[in-house]
């Protein structure tokens, strides 16, 4: 996303470099300040007399749908209006003078669309372009020239990642996905590659939001966590926010991935085969109906690494997951487009090493969702309106295979409409929503106030996030998200504020919010190879809350270097931690705790025609204050301070790419300094003497003798990947070969370490993959 | 450039190492747990050795001598390992012999590893203690019998039983503070436990009516000075903490002395009948 843009869903009107423009709002804005903000914000209920130009851009040959699209205008006084394309190829330019304007519709790699058109006052067109493609050839030599660094573009928190940015991180797949993009994030923590839990900028796992076109996705990665719900093929895009999300999102505390798969093909059928050592899958798409209006893709992934493992000599890997993602999209009519996603992810497995002691214990988890997304232009009104019904179900369980010792399932409809009123100087954006849960659990005792097993919540709420232009490239995004659950009597009012400031090479950005989670996800943090989590209203007291503040600077270098460093703060109030004990018990109970996270990030890319490199560097505090009526016995105050165990102080990433002679090298070092964990003098045996033990008859009870919370820390982490790519063209399509090797250098990567056991679980070794992926056009 | 040569260097040296070691050491060898019994002639003591991960103990011989030694007179006494293994499996290491302990002295115990880390503990065991009634307060459904100890440092495991012709009655007092420097008291609340039993006989089928109090036993542990709790309350999740309640010197765990020194008495019929009893001349 470029420099004044915040939402990549959502379309943002510039006005062209070196051109005489209108007076802007921020000399207006400056003189009288709360009168426009009034008047902007009243400004969509009247009927305005600008004219409106919209419609949705298309790529001629498949009828997919064009993000980044420059869509602009020329009148005849020499003005130019402006807009790129949403996600869904949406443009809308508001604010139009009556007459003649001409338009050019322009794009990397795509023949550029001109046309004149004549606006009357007040008009509001609908205008769809097809561009087509330019010849292979010269596409090449447009996009080299063309191309935009993306991974210092960092906007207050919010970083887009498209396929393109996925595929240069090399793993073990041939196809890309999310989730090792995920991992190159400086303030991304991932405790072990297996397990799926993501942690950003302090955040747990299940105080991210994750949603795919809209459906929330409870548990988004997979259990091998080179994987995620995300494969790079059926994806089109993904906001992923660290913090200071706006206040179209809510429920969740730290962190937003907001992920959006594309349309298939509406005009040809075509799909791919894929095979390497950890993942077959196929993909395939193409057009619905007789003409062509509606197209369809589905995806399906079935992990091997189970069966295959005599990659892994002398080492079980029983891991195994699939996903199946079907979407089919197509235009209504002419202002209307409605697409319906499904999506079904399975994951089951014994994450870390096996014990050796009884029946082994394994973790299973599945999602479902399906959702419909319908997306409105009302005929005469410059408006947006978009409409979402969606369901999820997620369950997961722990314990023997057929036997579980817990169980944990939660259930979610939920209703939604979006609604943005276009105007010159700002587009005002607003939304409802309601929501029904269903949650159940049984936890047989591992979270000992936790006895509830089935509970019903129904939310509702509102938000508004005017998003105002005050100059080419300075927006302010004042927003105000309130929630409640009425059952619960429950009412969260949530201011945001979202701000950009651009100027020549220079942009800073900032975002501050509030931020409230009724529904959490509960787990115990003490068992790394455990992440069982019970879904659950917050049982008592007050719910969590956070306050997030980022400013970021970027900056970018004669179009070869990019630079940006973002800082943070996350203030998290009333979570959820297992209490300190000295007994080595598999149960716990609940403590409250408050949280602090700071940090800084630093990010320098370079993308030149014949390398791209990428470095940063995150510098983070994460740390805990927990309540607990025994410390003030045990430490002398009623709260102890300690590091979070995700709390990784250093993280350094390197991505460098480039091509020779039509093979694509990638290499990716990361680094990361140890996490903090538990460490103790030994065990030895409690008896409560309190006059009447027997010391002969009363077995009493086995201890952990530990330094003191979070002490220790864990040796550092480091990594290196290599991967080498090379793509065959045939008449009927391509056959992609890809040479990848993880921790090339067989780094013995800590996963966890079992105290109680001196048990040690090490990361994957180095694993070598040949991947093939056959694509059919 | 320098700079970031620097910090790859740093970083790099940072991440050779791949090994770990969560297990710390202090020197203290031992947990203790015991209690020298002015009243028994056994006396024992319960070792817990500090290991270095969790796994079920075998009932092999610790590595441990264990003594007693009185400070007042010099004597030493040697405690022998018995290995006890309980239904759970677990496996328990108590000391013992078989030796009096007097009231008033100072005893050392000590468990020695055969590296020489030792773990030991100092205790007072407590003067006899002679318990008596105090004057009682009465009113109407309001009885309070007070019983003193005189010259007891601490009173631990305070039961009070009532003997009635429908059974016995046991409740549990809390520790009270003591009550001034002469020794220690127990106020029994002889209407307030009176309600209790009522209700438990009504729930039983029986008449009120019919009950009679036999007698009230008082038992207590004369304990040795500091064996208190932190908190003043006995619960094992707070207690757990290693260190929390602990008199044992580069080690772990609690040796207390003392000794039992019940007491029994026969409310008067004045007491009985303000606490609710009926009597045989009512």
């Amino acid at each position: 996303m470029r420099a004044g843009t915040s939402f990549a869903n959502e379309f943002h009107p510039i006005k062209m470099r070196g051109h005489r423009v209108r007076p802007s709002l921020h000399a207006g804005f400056m003189k009288h300040g709360i009168l426009w903000m009034l008047a902007l914000a009243l400004a969509p209920c009247l009927r305005a007399q600008p004219a409106t130009l919209r419609g949705f851009v298309t790529a001629s040959a498949t009828g997919e749908a064009l993000e980044g699209v420059n869509v602009a205008l020329l009148d005849a006084r020499g003005d130019i209006y402006g807009s790129a394309t949403t996600g869904d190829g949406l443009y809308v330019i508001a604010g139009l003078p009556a007459g003649r304007v001409v338009l050019q519709v322009s794009h990397i790699g795509y023949a550029a669309y001109r046309d004149t058109l004549l606006f009357e006052p007040g008009q509001v067109r609908t205008l769809d372009v097809a561009l087509a493609a330019v010849s292979a050839e010269l596409q090449e030599l447009v996009v080299e020239a063309g191309r935009q660094a993306r991974a210092t573009n960092l906007a207050a928190g919010l970083q887009t990642v498209r396929p393109q940015d996925i595929e240069r991180v090399p793993g073990p797949d041939v196809s890309g996905d999310l989730a090792a993009y995920l991992t190159l994030l400086p303030g991304v923590v991932l405790v072990g590659d297996q397990g799926g839990q993501f942690y950003i900028r302090g955040g747990e796992p299940t105080q991210n939001l994750a949603l795919l076109d809209g459906i929330l996705i409870y548990q988004p990665f997979h259990i091998l966590s080179y994987y995620s719900a995300f494969p790079s093929e059926v994806l089109r895009s993904a906001d992923l926010y660290a913090g200071g999300f706006g206040a179209r999102y809510g429920g969740r505390i730290s962190g937003v991935i907001d992920a959006w798969s594309r349309a298939g093909s509406n005009r040809d059928f075509g799909g791919s085969l894929s095979a390497s050592a950890f993942v077959l899958g196929t993909q395939i798409e193409g057009p619905l109906g007789p003409r062509g209006g509606y197209s369809f893709l589905a995806s399906g992934r079935q992990s091997v690494l189970e069966s295959g493992s005599a990659l892994l000599p002398g080492r079980d890997v029983p891991l195994n997951f699939s996903d199946v993602f079907l979407k089919l999209q197509g235009k209504t009519h002419r202002h209307g487009m409605l697409s319906i996603t499904a999506l079904h992810t399975y994951d089951r497995g014994r994450i870390g090493e096996d014990t050796g002691r009884g029946t082994p214990e394994m973790i299973r988890w599945t999602n479902d969702a399906v959702g419909a997304r319908y997306l409105f232009l009302p005929g005469s009104l410059p408006v947006l309106a978009e409409f979402l019904f969606s369901g999820s179900y997620y369950e997961n369980a722990y314990g023997p295979p057929g036997n579980p010792l817990r169980t944990s399932s939660t259930a979610r409809i939920n209703m939604e409409t979006h609604v943005t009123h276009y105007s010159p100087y700002a587009d005002v954006k607003w939304g409802l929503f309601a929501r029904t849960l269903a949650l159940q659990s049984e936890l047989g005792g591992l979270f000992q106030q936790l006895t509830q097993d089935r509970e019903y919540l129904t939310e509702a709420g509102i938000y508004a996030a005017p998003e105002f232009r005050l100059s080419q490239r300075t927006t302010l995004i004042p927003g105000l998200r309130i929630h409640n659950f009425p059952s619960k009597r429950h009412v969260y009012v949530e201011p945001r504020l979202r701000a950009t400031w651009g100027r020549g090479p220079h942009q800073v950005n900032a975002a501050v919010g509030l931020y409230h989670q009724e529904i959490t996800g509960i787990s115990d943090r003490r068992d790394a190879a455990n992440t069982f989590t019970a879904w659950t209203a917050v049982p008592e007291g007050n719910v969590p809350e956070a306050f997030h503040a980022l400013l970021g600077y970027q900056r970018s270098f004669r179009q070869r270097m990019d630079f940006a460093v973002e800082a943070y703060y996350k203030r998290l109030s009333d979570l959820f931690v297992s209490e300190w004990t000295a007994r080595p018990r598999f149960t716990t109970r609940l403590q409250r705790a408050n949280g602090r996270v700071y940090g800084v990030d630093l990010r320098v890319e370079t993308d030149t025609r014949h390398l791209y490199g990428y470095l940063n560097y995150g510098l983070s505090w994460v740390s805990y204050e927990a309540f607990q009526e025994s410390f003030l016995l045990w430490f002398g105050r009623e709260w102890y301070r300690h590091r979070a165990a995700h709390d990784r102080r250093h993280q350094v990433n390197f991505l460098v790419g480039t091509r020779i002679r039509g093979v694509d090298l990638n290499l990716r070092w990361q680094f990361g300094s140890g996490r903090p964990y538990n460490r103790a003098y030994g065990f030895d045996g409690f008896l409560l003497m309190d006059g009447s033990a027997d010391l002969f008859n009363d077995p009493g009870e086995q201890r952990v003798i530990y330094e003191s919370p979070f002490n220790g820390v864990l040796p550092a982490y480091h990594r290196l990947d290599v991967s080498l790519e090379r793509t065959f063209d045939f008449a009927s399509g391509d056959v992609t070969a890809q040479l990848s090797v993880i921790n090339a250098y067989d780094r013995a990567n800590i996963f966890y370490l079992d105290i109680f056991t001196l048990q040690r679980a090490d990361q994957l070794p180095l694993i070598p993959s040949l991947g093939l992926r056959a694509s059919l056009n | 450039m320098r700079c970031l040569v620097v910090i790859f260097l740093a970083l790099c040296a940072a991440g050779c190492d791949e090994s770990v070691n969560p297990v710390l050491e202090d020197g203290r060898p031992f947990s203790m747990y015991g209690l020298l019994n002015a009243r028994s002639d056994t006396q024992a003591v319960r070792v817990y050795a500090h290991h270095q991960f969790l796994a079920r103990l075998k009932p092999d011989p610790l590595d441990a001598r264990l003594t007693v030694t009185d400070m007042t007179t010099g004597e030493a006494f040697a405690l022998r390992d018995s290995v006890v293994i309980f239904p759970s499996g677990a496996v328990g290491h108590v000391y013992w012999n078989l030796f009096e302990t007097r009231y008033g002295h100072r005893y050392r115990v000590e468990a020695v590893r055969s590296d020489g880390a030792t773990a030991s503990a100092e205790v007072v065991m407590p003067p006899l203690a002679r318990p008596s009634i105090e004057d009682p307060v009465i009113h109407d459904r309001y009885v309070r019998i007070p019983v003193a100890w005189t010259n007891a440092p601490r009173l631990n495991n305070i039961r009070v039983l009532y003997v009635t012709s429908f059974g016995r009655y046991w409740y549990r007092y809390p520790l009270e503070k003591s009550s001034d420097e002469s020794g220690q008291r127990v106020v029994v609340n002889l209407s307030g436990d009176a309600n209790e039993i009522f209700r438990s006989v009504v729930r039983s089928g029986m008449r009120v009516a019919d009950l009679r109090l036999r007698e009230v036993e008082v038992h207590v542990l004369v304990s040795s000075e500091g064996w208190e709790p932190p908190g003043g309350l006995y619960d094992p999740d707070l207690l757990i903490e290693p260190g929390t309640f602990s008199n044992v010197e580069n080690g772990f765990g609690f040796v207390g002395a003392g000794y039992r020194a019940d007491f029994s008495f026969v409310p008067t019929d004045s007491m009985l009948v303000a606490a609710g009893y009926f009597t045989d001349g009512t």
